[in-house]
């Protein structure tokens, strides 16, 4: 599939970063080469206190313009980011000890090289806010929290802000330079191009049509295979089976698609989309007179037209044999254009040429060929033979 | 002939049985990123690692397997944009672009390409069953591993053999048990959904 790709390149591509990322070791920043590089060294201080003291820590040696994360006792308890100069010193960064933090022994360690820098700090208990409860801490632990506060207090209040923004390009020149700035810029064509496939997988493709279930309208004879509901591809070739004229299907031959012959051939859907009419009812008894379409049956019968309502909206009259006076008068040579019509007026229109109370005339045109249906003024069409009704006819002079 | 066998072999995931359209995908990758956000901060610290346990893995192969790829793979990217843009929903509550300095952050990225396998196996139907799911677990969680071990490792500037004694061994047991879990839950959900799907 070709959308698959697309949103898997970025997870590819993040896949092998990190990979990339591991394998470099420390590439570039290496101009002197030193064949054993110094350790690095991290002093902190002060080296004791409860938790919330704010401690300062410098170093030396460590690699050139790198972030170093400071964190205390493991990695993952990470206090704050400092970054080293040029010249691999650590300036001062402050962090603070986390409440929370059992008492005793713990290090600080900064870790930007092949093996962390530590130093040692002894974590006190947190001062009690009560005064009573003096005596039962150590004694030097009341004094030491507020002053060594104080001389440390420098600008960079949170270690965080002030690893983010020391060195001169701050955040943004440490996203560009690390593959730092990579991997956001691929979660974020991750997330586009998960968006889009969403969206796109939303939508029905153009070409595909949701399946229907043709069920063919015909009167042919129970049990004829052809005329069996919801069988696609039946063909024509029962009893009372018409073909649209002009169109290539003839009894016995090929149904066309099932969504050409939904449109108005005497198939339906299974959505009910051209009627609801079971099959084998004669549509004339289901559907009354005046809401047949125009064109849905042929006025002139003998109330049995060739197939039920629209399945043949325009019968061929060479496929049926004239069977009433009627078809015979369909089969007749048109006459002559009455004087009532104009000469620009199709003979076609409905009601042009009538005569008021004279009997209906059923339409003369070229009927293959304008496609067009006779249906009496006022829209109303006879039932049964075709002329039960006389049609409202427009009074003289209107 | 291609999309037909693609549509052939994408089979609904357990989140296709629920009604609904793009608000629904939308609640759902909202909601993954949140449930990851929130199951980072049940912090377990282990004495003998540095890297705690967190219930971020389950949340996340389990998640992925339920929303299928797409969805898995938009959640993970919520998460870990909207962290790194600030949301304190990593892990012990970090968040903002310092979280690219986290040694841990290579097992976000990792989250995000383990859901979207995740999800895709869920596709191929393999979160049917107890052991296929127990299959997809595991090569979920080798899939965070890899990203995570080699990001402590870059970061840290420490081995690989390091990095692995730091970043995945103490964490095996539980992640067995993770998978347990999911084994059972995932075949049980779609039991409890029907298997028409």
């Amino acid at each position: 599939m070709r959308r698959r790709p697309a949103a898997w390149l970025p997870l590819l591509l993040l896949a092998f970063a990190p990979l990339l990322l591991g394998a470099t070791p420390t590439p570039p920043p290496t101009p002197v080469p030193t064949p054993i590089p110094p350790s690095p060294v991290l002093n902190i201080s002060p080296t004791s206190g409860p938790p919330g003291t704010k401690v300062t820590v410098t170093g030396s040696n460590f690699p050139a313009n790198q972030p170093v994360p400071i964190y205390i006792d493991s990695p993952e308890r990470q206090l704050g980011v400092a970054k080293s100069d040029a010249a691999g010193n650590l300036a001062q960064a402050i962090v603070v000890i986390p409440n929370g933090i059992p008492e005793g022994s713990h290090v600080i360690c900064g870790a930007a090289g092949v093996q962390p820098a530590c130093g040692q700090f002894q974590a006190q208990p947190a001062p009690t806010p009560t005064p009573t409860a003096v005596p039962t801490p150590t004694p030097t632990a009341v004094p030491s929290p507020t002053p060594t506060e104080t001389p440390s207090a420098s600008p960079s209040a949170t270690p965080v802000a002030g690893s983010g923004s020391s060195g001169g390009g701050g955040l943004l020149g440490s996203l560009f330079r690390f593959p730092f700035i990579l991997f956001p810029l691929l979660l974020l064509l991750a997330l586009a191009a998960a968006i889009f496939l969403i969206v796109r997988s939303r939508r029905t493709p153009p070409g595909r049509l949701p399946p229907t279930v043709v069920t063919h309208r015909g009167v042919g004879p129970a049990g004829n295979p052809y005329n069996r509901p919801g069988t696609p591809g039946a063909r024509l070739g029962g009893t009372g089976q018409s073909a649209r004229p002009g169109s290539p299907l003839t009894p016995g031959s090929e149904l066309p698609p099932a969504g050409d012959a939904a449109a108005g051939t005497g198939l339906e859907t299974a959505s009910g989309a051209s009627g609801g009419v079971p099959p084998g009812t004669e549509p004339t008894d289901a559907v009354p007179p005046g809401s047949v379409p125009a064109g849905s049956r042929e006025p002139g019968s003998a109330g049995r037209s060739a197939g039920p309502a629209g399945n043949s909206p325009v019968p061929d009259p060479a496929a049926q044999p004239p069977t009433g006076p009627d078809q015979a008068d369909l089969a007749a040579p048109p006459p002559p254009p009455d004087e009532n019509q104009g000469p620009g007026r199709p003979a076609a229109g409905g009601g042009g040429g009538q005569e008021p109370g004279g009997p209906l005339r059923p339409f003369q045109g070229d009927r293959a060929s304008s496609g067009d249906i006779w249906t009496p003024p006022g829209g109303r069409r006879a039932a049964g033979s075709g002329y039960d009704e006389p049609p409202d006819l427009p009074e003289p002079g209107d | 002939m291609s999309s037909n066998a693609a549509a052939r072999r994408s089979q609904p995931v357990l989140a296709d049985a629920f009604a609904g359209s793009l608000l629904r995908d939308a609640a759902l990758v909202i909601g993954f990123a949140l449930m990851v956000g929130i199951l980072a901060q049940v912090v377990i610290p282990l004495p003998f690692t540095p890297v705690p346990v967190t219930g971020q893995t389950f949340g996340v192969l389990v998640g992925g397997l339920a929303l299928g790829w797409r969805r898995a793979l938009a959640g993970m990217a919520v998460y870990a944009l909207a962290g790194l843009a600030g949301v304190p929903w990593f892990a012990q509550g970090h968040g903002g672009w310092q979280a690219l300095y986290l040694p841990s952050f290579g097992y976000i990225l990792g989250f995000v390409v383990a859901a979207s396998l995740l999800g895709e196996l869920a596709e191929r139907r393999l979160d049917r069953s107890p052991l296929t799911t127990l299959a997809a677990m595991a090569a979920g969680s080798v899939v965070i591993y890899l990203f995570g071990v080699t990001w402590l490792a870059a970061t840290l500037h420490v081995s690989l053999l390091k990095g692995i004694q730091l970043g995945v061994l103490p964490f095996l047991i539980g992640d067995a048990i993770k998978s347990l879990l999911a084994a059972g839950l995932l075949p049980g959900a779609w039991r409890l959904v029907g298997r028409n799907h």
